[in-house]
């Protein structure tokens, strides 16, 4: 978890999406790979826009792909 | 590796042989300026070609050329790379300071090879921030 206390699902809704990789989710989100690695790491805490892009990704609702833990 | 990652090694390596020229060829073995600047701002010229050559490359035909992490990370950067030219032209000025005594004088012609190796160290210190940054995974705090 990223000291924001923010974590995510990102790793598992990627493998429930087909196997979805890390580069095919960037390309969507509009961001580099890297930054995919990071935020699902827990190493970068995203933007609001881009939290919602990537969960529109899944077709899920942010909540549902990130969880606050404050 | 993306594009602002390559931008950053190549930043970070290229500055090493005009700063590895100054202080090897332009202080140990030559007195003459234009052996020392003419070499560095040929080399200067032509890398930038050779980065847009070598970054351009694209791993994937929709991978974006830079997002809003590295937006974040050059802007660090760039205020460690800010603060370098600070450091480096305080540095080089106690230098010269220490080495012309009250009789010496520095030649005046000192201030261009100084000027570009203090750009130099600059490129390379925001080079070095964002692969810092990037090594860290790009950690907002």
């Amino acid at each position: 978890m990223a000291k924001s206390g923010l974590s995510n699902n990102i790793r598992k809704f990627r493998f429930e999406h087909g196997e979805m990789t890390q580069q095919k989710l960037a390309d969507i989100a509009g961001v580099t790979r890297q930054t995919i690695i990071a935020v699902e790491q827990g190493k970068y805490t995203p933007s609001l826009t881009l939290a919602f892009k990537i969960s529109a990704a899944f077709k899920l609702k942010v909540e549902d792909v990130f969880l606050f833990e404050g | 590796m993306n594009r602002t990652q390559k931008a950053a090694w190549f930043g970070l390596v290229v500055p090493c042989f005009p700063v590895a020229w100054f202080f090897c060829v332009g202080i140990f073995l030559t007195n003459s300026v234009l052996l020392i600047v003419l070499p560095i701002v040929g080399f200067l010229l032509i890398a930038p070609v050779v980065m847009c050559i070598v970054i351009g490359k694209k791993q994937s035909p929709d991978e974006v050329a830079s997002d809003e992490r590295d937006y974040m990370m050059r802007s660090k950067a760039l205020l460690s790379g800010f603060v370098s030219v600070f450091v480096m032209l305080a540095f080089l000025c106690s230098v010269m300071i220490l080495a012309a005594n009250d009789e010496a004088m520095a030649n005046a012609y000192m201030v261009i090879p100084l000027s570009v190796l203090t750009f130099l160290i600059a490129v390379a210190v925001y080079s070095a921030a964002i692969l810092v940054q990037y090594g860290r995974g790009g950690q907002d705090g």
